[in-house]
């Protein structure tokens, strides 16, 4: 009960900080978004424009007002208007949501499956052949970035074969690559992860005991010592969350994929104030969910062993 | 341990050679010689716009060493003296200190540097320095964890009965003995800013293209990926080795070995 009070409050925290930052650093461009719709549509920078344009869009209002209109709108779902475009910032997010979300998500959790499988491999026969690939899809997703794969696969499968069409119909194949990607490059640390976990319980006296009442080796793993490492793996994958979501930027952009990072990419061109900060709470916001979601399995996976001994 | 000094002497050339090495202005276009392929000119030849290849090669590493220095440097020095004071003080500096960390891990550093160069115009610097607070909540937690862990033992307690003062006891006593998976994992985080910053540059936000970055000569050249096949691999290769070089070079056999068990 403590403890989730704790990570509540430090879930404030961090929204409430990261609001102000972003707030302030918003404020603190070269160009305002005044001068960039005004160029936009050709339109002299004269004072009376830019006086009229700086009310019209609320910036003349004081600072402090401006942050409170700004995070209780958020609250109430409304989250205002593009600047610039003067589309409802909401809809446009939410229909983008989905795609950037699903990525980062659907990447990780795919990538844990398959991390727990192959490091179960590699713990099992050390040095065998599961323990090398493991080792070696680790070091080959610290050094090569993954738009390079995401090139190449666009190139082999898309130009070469003409065997997938990434960039025409519902995009759903460039979606699918992009999420077949991250979860490739999760699942060769998390192996690592999930392979020591394993190796430190086959240390254990009733991992030892178990074995030696004759029960096979496998079996004593997959039956009773999967809890502390499946432990140990959502640990890790929370730890990593924020990485494979930052990788998953990159990809949405090599692909096109019309998501968060393509909007914000575009919204940055013309310098959109509200598009901006809005995105950085919902990143935040998402970084939570995600953080609750794992972290509720957690304490499932915990209790569950408690309540066993 | 030969092969490690081989693989350090071999990056102190490449550092050399970057820094040393006259090359073409990369600003200069030619557009009668676009497409030449490995000539005494130019000895990469040239891409698309008839700029030497191996001058934008050898600025494009700089700015990446500049970035992975500033960006390391920061993270270590930073998040190793953070994490021991947290262990080391406890109390409400330990409660801040691990708010930080947690703060900088869950904003993913990418997002931030996309941001950062789409407000300030895209440089290197600023990316090392985001790049550097970003993941300087890794190695607050592990320093953390670490120091937490020497701090128990008798000899420390010893030290301070003796009325060593703490800068001695953390600087002296506590960081020899976390140095080393510190370094470690710096090895890796290096790789991993090396990925990071060719991923901003392929994004490319407010690109100054004039700035060739590794990552940006690989969004610019990929649509020759089929008629001219090194442009693309030239700056792919240079990005793989530099990564790869990192990864090893900090690589320490000491750390990490295992017990074998009844597995085995």
């Amino acid at each position: 009960m403590r403890k989730a009070l704790v990570f509540i409050a430090k879930w404030i925290a961090i929204f409430i900080l990261a609001s102000i930052l972003v707030f302030v650093i918003v404020r603190m461009m070269p160009t305002t978004p005044v001068e960039k719709w005004l160029d936009a549509y050709h339109l002299p920078r004269t004072e009376e424009n830019i006086a009229y344009l700086t009310a019209k869009m609320g910036l003349d209002e004081p600072l402090i007002v401006q942050y409170f209109t700004w995070i209780t709108g958020f609250f109430t779902e409304d989250w205002g208007v593009s600047l610039i475009s003067g589309e409802n910032i909401r809809d446009k997010f939410l229909t983008k949501m989905p795609y950037s979300f699903s990525i980062g998500f659907a990447g990780i959790i795919l990538g844990g499956i398959a991390a727990f499988f192959l490091g179960y491999r590699a713990a099992l026969h050390r040095n065998g052949l599961a323990d090398r690939f493991s080792s070696v899809l680790t070091v080959f997703a610290q050094c090569v970035p993954q738009f390079i794969i995401a090139i190449l696969l666009i190139y082999a499968l898309g130009v070469r074969l003409k065997m997938v069409a990434f960039f025409t119909g519902d995009g759903i194949f460039a979606l699918g690559a992009a999420i077949v990607i991250t979860a490739i490059y999760c699942a060769g640390t998390l192996s690592r992860v999930v392979r020591s976990a394993f190796r430190e319980q086959m240390k254990t006296s009733y991992v030892k005991f178990a074995i030696s009442r004759g029960f096979s080796k496998e079996h004593v793993l997959r039956r009773h010592a999967y809890k502390p490492v499946l432990s140990s793996l959502i640990s890790a994958m929370i730890a990593r969350f924020a990485g494979v979501f930052g990788g998953s930027t990159v990809l949405e952009f090599a692909f096109a994929i019309p998501g968060l990072s393509t909007m914000l990419v575009n919204s940055l061109g013309s310098r959109d104030y509200t598009v901006l900060q809005t995105y950085i709470l919902v990143v935040v916001v998402w970084m939570f969910v995600v953080h609750v979601i794992l972290n509720v399995v957690l304490q499932l996976l915990n209790a569950r062993g408690d309540h066993e001994e | 341990m030969k092969s490690k000094v081989i693989i350090w002497l071999l990056f102190a050339a490449f550092v050399v050679f970057l820094l040393v090495v006259p090359h073409a202005n990369v600003k200069l276009t030619d557009l009668t010689s676009v497409f030449q392929g490995v000539s005494p000119e130019h000895w990469l030849g040239t891409d698309n716009l008839g700029r030497d290849l191996f001058a934008l090669m050898v600025v494009g590493g700089q700015r990446t060493l500049l970035v992975v220095l500033i960006a390391t440097v920061l993270s270590f020095v930073g998040g190793s003296l953070l994490g021991m004071l947290a262990a080391y003080r406890g109390g409400i500096l330990q409660v801040v200190i691990q708010f930080i960390a947690d703060f900088v891990t869950v904003v993913p550093s990418l997002v931030v540097a996309l941001v950062f160069s789409g407000l300030f115009g895209f440089s290197s610097v600023m990316a090392g320095v985001v790049f550097g607070i970003g993941n300087m909540g890794q190695y607050i937690n592990l320093s953390y964890g670490l120091a937490a862990e020497v701090k128990e033992h008798d000899y420390i307690n010893a030290e301070t009965s003796l009325g060593a003062r703490s800068p001695r006891i953390m600087f002296g006593h506590i960081l020899p003995n976390i140095a080393r998976q510190l370094v470690v994992y710096m090895g890796n985080n290096a790789s991993s800013v090396v990925l990071q910053y060719a991923g901003l540059a392929f994004i490319g936000l407010g690109v100054d293209t004039t700035n060739p970055d590794w990552g940006t000569l690989l969004y610019d050249y990929r649509i020759y990926m089929i008629t001219n096949p090194e442009l693309v691999l030239i700056p792919m290769a240079a990005i793989c080795l530099l990564a790869l070089f990192f990864h090893y070079a900090f690589d320490d056999g000491k750390v990490n070995q295992e017990e074998l068990t009844i597995y085995d």
